[in-house]
C-alpha cells in the first residue's frame, strides 16, 4: 500500500463528477448544500435565548420542559414554571433528556441484518428499501387474510398509542399490543373495575393524612416531581384563611426504608404482598367502631355499610399482625387515626401492584377511601382530570378476529394484552405471529425471565421477522432483522393531557426542538407513510400528516379552538380553561363509570369469573411454602432512572450506574455476609451475582435490587465502557461497574385478574462467593 | 511579457493544484458518507496501488459495523474525538458547535433537513473542499489546526486497527496519509 500526496492529487485532478458519492440517501451532497451565509456571521454566543416550551417524556408524570436552542443544538432543558401540574421543578431524568437525543450511541439510520440473528452484523439501508421491505411483507400477509400475524407491541408508550391501534387496526390486525396507563396492570384493573377511572389522584396538597401503602413517592410515584412537592408542600409549612394548617401526617408502609420512609412520621417495615391484610384490617376497624362515612357508603356505595361491617368482622388486626407483622395496636391506632382526619387519601402503587395479589390488595386499600368519604373530595383521593383526544373521521373499525394475544382467556379481566406473556404466548403456539414490530419495547431487557424473552427472540421460526423501531441499540434492537431510527421525545410533535393536580384538566404539547437527528423519523410519520405505501384502502384512515392528526384530535376542545387550537400550543406549551374553578364529588353529576354508577365495593364482573367480589386478601403463594433460608426478592426504582430507557444518559449513569442488592444487617450476619462482599442472589429462573449492602433499614426477610442497570447492550455508557477513544473521557466515565438487573431472576407470574406481572413475588436464596 | 506569462502559468499551475484538492476531499468524504459505488472502489484500488479482494458485503458490513451501528466506539463525529477533559462524550458537544459556527462564518449553510451534524468527518472534509475553492489559505489553515488534525488522524488509526476490510484500511490510511500531508503543504506555503 504506497501512498504519496502527488499521487492522490493527480487522481483529484483527472477524476471527474464521473466518481459520484455513495448511493441512496446522500449525506454528503445533501448536507454540503451551499446556500449563502445568513445573518448570524458572528460566532460570539450571548444572546438570549428563546424557550421553546413543550412536554417531557422521560416518564410518565409528563412535566411541562423548556428547550433552549441555540446554533442549531439543544443546549438545555429546563423546567417550564407555568405548568399547572410541575409548577417550575424538573427531576434528574427530564434535565438529560439532552443526552437522550444527543446520546453517543444513537441509532441514527436505518439498518438490515447481515448473518445469523444477534450476531451483531448490519448493513445500513435507506429509508426507501426499509419501507419496501415493510410494506411488501405486510401487502403479502394482507393478501393472505393473515393480518393477524401482523403483531405491533410496545409496553411503555402512553402518548402514541392511539395512533398506533389506528394503524394496526385500519391495516386489519387486532394485536395491537400498545396498551399502557401510568401505574400499570394491575392498578388499571383494580381501579376500573372498582370506581371506573384508570388510577387516582391523591389530593395530597390539601390533604391532612396520606397513608402509603408500598410507594416512595419521594423517588418514584408514577406522578413524579409533580406529586413529590406537593407531598413536600403538605408537609412544611402551610395557611388556609390566613392560619398556619398542621402540617399532614405521613404513614408509610413499606419493606423498605426509602427516602419517603425515611422522611416520614411513621415507618412500618412490612412483610412484601401483605398490605392487602393490613388495609382490610383497618377498614374493619373504621366500619366495625362506627367511624365511617354513613352518607357515602349509603347512597355512592354498591354494598350495605352494616354487610360491609359484618364481612369485614373476620378480618382483625390481630389476623393482620400475624400476616403482615405489622401490630395490631398500630392498626388500629392508625386507623382510627384515618378515620378521624378529614380529608385523608392513600397512596399505592408498585409495591402493592406489583404482585400476584395486586388487584385485591388494591381494591382493599381504595376501600379505606371510600369508607372515610374521601373520594373525589378536596385532599382526598381523586379521579383524575385529563382531557379525552378525538381521533379523527373516518375511524377504523376494530378487526373482528379473536387474538389470543390482545385478549387472554385466560385472563378475562385483564380487558387487553398481558404483556410479559405475549412472547412466551407465542412460543406455547397460541398465537402465530409472521411480522412482529416493536417501538421502544426491550422485552429481552426489561422482563422478567429476560434471557428467555432473548433465546425466543433469536427463533427465526418463532418469530420469522422482526422491526425494531428505537433511538437506541438495546438487548431487543441486537436481536431484531431491521432496526428503524426513532426520533426521541425532543424531536416529535405530540400531544399529551396528563391528570392535573389542580383538578383543572389541561393540554400540554409536546414540540421539537430540533430537527429529528440522522435519519431519525417520528413513530407518527412513520406509521403515516406506511399506511400510505400499503394502501389497498388502509390509507383514507391517514388522511393527515402529524400536525393534521393532532388539529383533529383536540377541535371538541372549544375553550382551546377559540384559544387557537395548534398555534395556541405551539406558542405556549399548553393550554387550560383559566375561568374553570376546581370542582370535587365529580361523580354526583354521573355517578362512576361502573355498571351500578357506584363505587363498587362489591363486583359482579368479578364475581362473574369467579373471583372474590369483595376486597380481600389472598395470600401470594410462593409465601406459603418458603424454607428456613429463603427471602422475598423486591425490586425498586431509582429516582434518576427509568426502567429502562435512560441507561446511557451520562449525566444519569453518572449518579447510578450499579445497584448492590440490599439486605438487612441481621440478615447479613447469620450468612457471613459483609457489608460490599460479593453474593450470589439464586432464583428458581437462575442467579445473579452483585455486591452486598448491609443496611439495618429492611425488612429482614426482605432482599431489594433496583432496576436501571446491568445492561449488555444500549450503548457504552450504560455498559460502563470507557471511551477508548480518547484518554481524558476515561476520567469522566469513571466508573467500571455496570451494575445487574434483577430481571433474569424474577419469574413471569402474573396477577390472575389484572394480568400484571408479580415483580415481587420472587423467593431467592443469598450466599457469599 | 514574458514574466507575465510565467506568473499566469504559475498561477495557472496552483488553481488547477487546488481543483485537484478539493476533489480530493470530497472524494474522501464520500468515503466516510456511504458505502462506495464501483467509481470509488477502482479509485482507490489506484490510488494506494495495490489491489482490494473484498466482498461487496464485506465492505458494506464494514461500513456499518463501524460507522453506523452505535457502541463500536467509530462514529464519525469530532466532538466524540475532539474533547476538552472535563467535557462528556456527547453528540453536538462542543466541537460540533465550533464547527457549525465556522461554517456559519464562512457562509456555508447546512440543510438542517438532512438531520446530518456538522462535525461529520464527511461534512468538515467537504467543507475544506469548499475553503480551497474559496482559495482562502488563512481560513484552511485554521480548519486544518483547529478541527481535521485534531482528530482525523487518530479516528483513521482506530479505523485502520478495527477494519475488517483491506478497504477501510485503504481508506483510513489514505485519509490520515492526505490530512497530515497538507499540513505540511500549508505549513510550508505559510513560511
Amino acid at each position: 500500500m504506497k501512498i504519496t500526496r502527488r499521487g492522490l492529487l493527480k487522481i483529484g485532478a483527472i477524476s471527474t463528477s464521473a466518481i459520484t458519492i455513495g448511493r441512496g440517501f446522500n449525506l454528503f451532497a445533501n448536507a454540503m448544500e451551499l446556500l449563502p451565509g445568513g445573518k448570524e456571521v458572528s460566532r460570539t454566543t450571548g444572546k438570549f435565548l428563546k424557550p421553546i416550551p413543550s412536554t417531557c417524556l422521560n416518564c410518565y408524570a409528563r412535566c411541562g420542559n423548556f428547550g433552549f436552542v441555540a446554533y442549531g443544538g439543544l443546549i438545555k432543558i429546563g423546567p417550564n414554571p407555568e405548568h399547572p401540574n410541575s409548577r417550575g421543578r424538573m427531576c434528574a431524568k427530564g434535565q438529560a433528556g439532552v443526552n437522550l437525543l444527543y446520546d453517543p450511541d444513537r441509532v441514527m439510520h436505518p439498518l438490515k441484518r447481515v448473518g445469523p440473528r444477534g450476531e451483531g452484523k448490519w448493513k445500513r439501508i435507506t429509508w426507501e428499501e426499509a419501507y419496501i421491505t415493510v410494506v411488501q411483507k405486510l401487502r403479502q400477509l394482507k393478501a393472505a387474510g393473515k393480518e393477524d400475524e401482523f403483531v405491533f407491541q410496545s409496553d411503555r408508550d402512553i402518548t402514541t398509542q392511539d395512533i398506533c391501534r389506528r394503524f394496526c387496526y385500519a391495516y386489519g390486525t387486532p394485536n395491537a399490543l400498545v396498551n399502557h396507563s401510568p401505574g400499570g396492570w394491575n392498578k388499571r384493573i383494580a381501579q376500573m373495575l372498582t370506581w371506573g377511572a384508570d388510577f387516582e389522584i391523591p389530593d395530597v396538597a390539601n390533604t391532612e393524612y396520606i397513608l402509603i401503602f408500598g410507594s416512595n413517592p419521594f423517588e418514584a410515584h408514577y406522578m413524579r416531581t409533580s406529586f413529590v412537592q406537593r407531598i413536600v408542600e403538605a408537609r412544611g409549612l402551610r395557611t388556609e384563611a390566613r392560619l398556619v394548617k398542621p402540617k399532614a401526617r405521613l404513614i408509610v408502609f413499606d419493606p423498605r426504608l426509602t427516602q419517603t420512609s425515611g422522611r416520614a412520621d411513621e415507618w412500618h417495615p412490612i412483610k412484601p404482598g401483605t398490605d392487602g391484610a393490613v388495609a382490610l384490617a383497618m377498614a374493619s376497624v373504621i366500619m366495625n367502631e362506627g367511624l365511617y362515612d354513613r352518607e357515602f357508603i349509603g347512597r355512592w356505595c354498591n354494598y350495605p355499610a352494616d354487610k360491609l361491617a359484618r364481612y369485614l368482622k373476620k378480618f382483625t388486626p390481630e389476623w393482620a399482625q400475624k400476616i403482615s407483622g405489622v401490630p395490631a395496636s398500630d392498626i388500629k391506632r392508625i386507623a382510627k387515626e384515618f378515620a378521624a382526619t378529614n380529608p385523608a387519601t392513600t397512596v399505592s402503587t408498585g409495591g402493592v401492584t406489583k404482585h400476584q395479589n395486586s388487584v385485591y390488595t388494591e381494591r382493599c386499600v381504595a376501600l379505606l377511601n371510600a369508607v372515610t368519604g374521601n373520594v373525589d373530595v378536596k385532599g382526598g383521593y381523586c379521579l383524575p382530570r385529563s382531557y379525552e383526544f378525538a381521533e379523527p373521521d373516518p375511524i377504523p373499525p376494530v378487526p373482528q378476529r379473536r387474538s389470543e394475544l390482545a385478549h387472554p382467556v385466560d385472563f378475562p379481566l385483564a380487558s387487553y394484552e398481558v404483556p410479559q406473556r405475549v412472547i412466551p404466548m407465542i412460543k406455547e403456539g397460541r398465537a402465530k405471529v409472521s411480522f412482529y414490530m416493536t417501538y421502544q419495547y426491550n422485552p429481552a431487557y426489561s422482563h422478567p425471565e429476560g434471557h428467555e424473552i432473548s433465546r425466543m427472540l433469536k427463533d427465526e421460526d418463532l418469530i420469522p421477522f422482526h422491526v425494531v423501531i428505537d433511538s437506541v441499540y438495546s438487548e431487543t434492537a441486537a436481536l431484531a432483522d431491521m432496526i428503524l431510527p426513532a426520533a426521541t421525545y425532543t424531536e416529535r410533535l405530540e400531544l399529551e393531557s396528563p391528570p392535573a393536580f389542580d383538578m383543572i384538566p389541561f393540554v400540554s404539547l409536546r414540540q421539537p426542538f430540533i430537527n429529528p437527528l440522522g435519519e431519525s423519523v417520528a413513530i407518527t410519520d412513520l406509521l403515516i407513510e406506511l399506511a400510505h405505501r400499503i394502501g389497498g384502502g388502509m390509507e383514507r384512515y391517514f388522511n393527515f400528516d402529524t400536525k393534521g392528526y393532532l388539529e383533529h384530535r383536540i377541535t371538541h376542545i372549544d375553550g382551546l379552538k377559540k384559544a387557537g387550537g395548534l398555534s395556541y400550543l405551539k406558542e405556549n406549551g399548553l393550554w387550560y380553561d383559566k375561568d374553570a374553578q376546581p370542582s370535587f364529588r365529580t361523580y354526583e353529576k354521573k355517578g362512576f363509570d361502573t355498571p351500578s354508577k357506584k363505587f363498587e365495593i362489591y363486583s359482579e364482573r368479578m364475581a362473574k369469573y369467579g373471583f372474590n367480589p369483595l376486597p380481600t386478601y389472598e395470600p401470594i403463594q410462593q409465601h406459603l411454602t418458603m424454607k428456613e433460608d429463603e427471602l422475598f426478592l423486591i425490586t425498586y426504582q431509582w429516582s434518576v432512572h427509568t426502567h429502562d430507557r435512560t441507561a446511557n444518559c451520562m449525566w444519569l449513569s453518572e449518579i447510578v450506574h450499579e445497584n448492590q442488592v440490599f439486605i438487612n444487617a441481621e440478615t447479613a450476619r447469620l450468612r457471613g455476609i459483609e457489608d460490599g462482599d460479593m453474593v450470589e442472589v439464586i432464583s428458581k429462573a437462575g442467579s445473579i451475582k452483585t455486591k452486598a449492602r448491609v443496611v439495618q433499614g429492611i425488612h429482614p426477610n426482605v432482599v431489594a435490587i433496583g432496576d436501571s442497570c446491568g445492561h449488555w447492550e444500549y450503548g457504552r455508557i450504560a455498559q460502563a465502557k470507557a471511551f477508548e477513544s480518547d484518554v481524558t473521557t476515561t476520567k469522566l466515565l469513571w466508573w467500571t461497574e455496570k451494575g445487574v438487573t434483577p430481571n433474569p431472576i424474577i419469574s413471569i407470574i402474573s396477577d390472575p385478574i389484572g394480568g400484571g406481572e408479580g415483580w415481587m413475588d420472587t423467593k431467592v436464596r443469598i450466599k457469599k462467593i | 511579457m514574458d514574466g507575465y506569462k510565467g506568473e499566469d502559468k504559475e498561477d495557472m499551475m496552483e488553481s488547477t493544484e487546488n481543483t485537484a484538492r478539493a476533489r480530493a476531499y470530497e472524494i474522501l468524504a464520500g468515503f466516510f458518507s456511504n458505502e462506495p459505488t464501483r467509481e470509488m472502489f477502482d479509485f482507490l484500488n489506484e490510488a494506494i496501488s495495490c489491489s482490494i479482494e473484498d466482498t461487496i458485503e464485506g465492505i458494506e458490513v464494514d461500513f456499518a459495523t463501524m460507522f453506523i451501528v452505535p457502541g463500536n466506539g467509530l462514529q464519525p463525529f469530532e466532538s466524540l474525538y475532539n474533547r476538552a477533559p472535563d467535557e462528556e462524550p456527547s453528540l453536538w458537544g462542543k466541537a460540533t458547535k465550533d464547527v457549525a459556527g465556522f461554517y456559519r462564518a464562512y457562509g456555508v449553510h447546512i440543510d438542517e433537513s438532512t438531520g446530518i451534524l456538522p462535525d461529520h468527518i464527511s461534512v468538515e472534509l467537504g467543507f475544506m473542499g469548499h475553503l480551497i475553492e474559496r482559495e482562502d489559505n488563512n481560513a484552511q489553515r485554521r480548519f486544518l489546526e483547529e478541527h481535521l488534525l485534531k482528530w482525523i488522524p487518530e479516528f483513521c488509526d482506530r479505523v485502520y486497527s478495527k477494519a475488517n476490510t483491506d478497504f477501510y484500511k485503504g481508506v483510513s490510511k489514505l485519509t490520515k496519509e492526505f490530512i497530515l500531508s497538507e499540513y505540511e503543504a500549508i505549513k510550508g506555503e505559510a513560511r
